[in-house]
């Protein structure tokens, strides 16, 4: 699966937020989408997802097979800037979200959920209600129900923005032995994840003439 | 498409983690949906206290209760009393029977010229027991059954009247069976049941009667200006669970407006924007579901302090059911929006 983007424009009412945009993200690869804040990376991702039409251009997404089709949020993952979550239920439940919601039984999608846990480091915690985790550990539940989603394509929006070093680390790791088998994109201004990525896409600020 | 493969049991499994957990924000609704509940079932009980309180009152005051006489004075008339005293066989019928109001006779314990009553047995069931009713604002002698004397020395058994309506207008006389031998009198009367309707009663009642001589007419002991049993089945407050089901429809509007964030979680990860509102409607349908099983609840522990339990019930279960689409009504546009954006929400 590949994901292409021809001369795009975005915007919100009459603001651009960018214009005339072309990129390539490829499968098997790690990219990693960087520019400073409100340069437009969550807007960026967004379209790619499906969630938002461009106001001109085409986003793609080619098949193995080269068959050409509109994103849509069907095919993704989404791992929230914000680590959304059910804070009343616990790490498992939030990540069970990701496995239920593919159709699998309970006892598969448990056994997933742990292992989606384990990848990420936080499977102690597994039975702690959200509300109770450190934003690092809530940021690590919200890629692990992306993970546990049968979706071959993972947007990870800033993932890293509340994790140490070693943590960072760890899901760098993991990123990496997922790329075998997705389409991975990571807005990030995070140096350990650039580093770990093989490409990056870099978003200038939109200017806008006053 | 926006699709996923979620099994309907465990999306009733994610319905019952988010409401029936103490940890989540629909577990308010719950508690709330408890109130509302037996709440709306108190105030329909404290209702029919009232109605009952304003019956009791009104029955001491002579309401259902209906002489039929002459309708002029100069042209009487004669009601048969086989056809008065079977008016108790009509549904809505206590008691009923004739009257005839014999003479006054001077007794040794009560005083002279007391005014002495001939009835028929159904009109007064305590005739039956071989007894004369002596009305209690006579002063009888004793609380209950003594012997009473006439000044000639006639001995009867008495039993003190205490019980009743001022409508009937025996509580300064002695009430004596009729004579086996009286087949008709001038008047009969009847005791209609509390929630009967008098109005309608009248006219069946009046058709009934054989009589002779001049033309009958049918009055009211005491005719209120407005019945208290009908505005007891009109009034406004009877729909107090619909304004609760609404208020509760509004308010799970508002909790689930402050879940938006966790809305985005199930959106970003598979879950389709028709599944999460299933989700949500199914949530609302069990928080709904507890405050008509509340309602049951509460109307089956004081169904006998309620007038109309079955009326009850179906409003407390059309207000559940308002709660149902308000909350519906209130919630229907978050899982349609867009994911990215309700994950902004904070
Ligand atoms: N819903 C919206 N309506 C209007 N403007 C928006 C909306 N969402 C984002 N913007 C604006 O669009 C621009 C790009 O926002 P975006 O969130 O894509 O930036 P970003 O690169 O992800 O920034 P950050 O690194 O801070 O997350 C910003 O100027 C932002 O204020
Ligand atoms: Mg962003």
């Amino acid at each position: 699966m590949r994901l292409s983007i021809e001369e795009v424009g975005l915007r919100y009412g009459k603001v651009d937020v960018l214009t005339g945009f072309s990129a390539r993200f490829e499968d098997h690869t790690l990219t990693a989408l960087t520019g400073p804040s409100g340069s437009g990376k969550t807007t960026l991702l967004a379209a790619m997802a499906g969630y938002l039409q461009p106001s001109s251009g085409t986003i793609r997404l080619y098949s193995d097979e080269g068959q050409p089709s509109p994103p849509t949020p069907a095919l993704v993952a989404w791992v929230p800037q914000g680590s959304n979550a059910l804070s009343g239920r616990t790490a498992l439940d939030n990540v069970l979200l990701g496995a239920l919601s593919s159709g699998r039984t309970m006892t598969d999608a448990v056994a997933v959920a742990t292992a989606a846990l384990e990848r990420v480091g936080v499977a102690h915690r597994a039975g702690a209600a959200a509300k109770t985790l450190s934003g690092g550990e809530l940021q690590r539940v919200a890629f692990a129900r992306a993970l546990a989603s049968d979706k071959p394509i993972i947007f990870a929006d800033e993932p890293t923005a509340n994790l140490d070093a070693d943590s960072t680390d760890q899901l760098a790791h993991v990123l990496e032995a997922l790329r075998s088998t997705r389409l991975l994109v990571v807005a990030t201004h995070d140096p350990i994840l650039i580093e770990a990525a093989q490409t990056a896409v870099s978003l200038r600020p939109e200017h806008h003439g006053h | 498409m926006d699709t996923d493969r979620w099994r309907l049991t465990h999306l009733v499994r994610e319905v019952a983690r988010n409401v029936l957990n103490a940890r989540s924000r629909p577990a308010l609704l719950l508690f709330l949906a408890v109130i509302f509940g037996v709440g709306g079932i108190g105030y329909a009980a404290a209702e029919s206290h009232a109605l009952a309180n304003q019956l009791a009152a009104e029955q001491a005051a002579g309401r259902n209760i209906i002489s039929f006489g002459a309708l002029d004075p100069n042209e009487p008339v004669l009601i048969d009393r086989a056809s008065c005293d079977q008016l108790t066989e009509i549904a809505g019928v206590t008691r009923a029977g004739l009257v005839q109001l014999a003479t006054s006779r001077d007794f040794l314990q009560l005083g002279t010229n007391v005014p002495v009553l001939a009835a028929s047995q159904t009109l007064f069931p305590a005739l039956r027991d071989g007894v004369v009713l002596v009305g209690s604002a006579l002063r009888p002698p004793a609380a209950t059954d003594f012997t009473l004397a006439t000044t000639e020395g006639t001995l009867m058994q008495a039993r003190v009247n205490h019980a009743e309506p001022t409508g009937l207008n025996t509580n300064s006389v002695v009430v004596v069976p009729l004579t086996p031998g009286t087949t008709s009198t001038s008047a009969c009367i009847a005791v209609l049941d509390q929630r009967a309707d008098a109005s309608l009663l009248t006219p069946i009642l009046t058709a009934r009667l054989h009589t002779a001589g001049g033309q009958i007419v049918a009055q009211p002991a005491s005719s209120p200006a407005i019945d208290p049993v009908k505005a007891y089945l009109s009034r406004p407050g009877q729909y107090v669970p619909l304004i609760l089901g609404l208020v509760g429809g509004l308010a799970t509007g508002l909790v689930n407006r402050s879940r938006t964030s966790e809305l985005a979680a199930y959106r970003l990860s598979g879950t389709s924007a028709r599944s999460s509102a299933l989700l949500l409607g199914l949530e609302t349908a069990l928080i709904a579901g507890v405050t008509a099983t509340s309602a049951v609840a509460a109307i089956l522990a004081l169904h006998d302090r309620i007038q109309t339990p079955l009326a009850t019930a179906c409003i407390a279960l059309a207000g559940a059911a308002t709660w149902w689409l308000t909350g519906i009504l209130a919630t229907i546009d978050i899982p349609f929006r867009n994911a990215i954006s309700l994950a902004k929400d904070r």
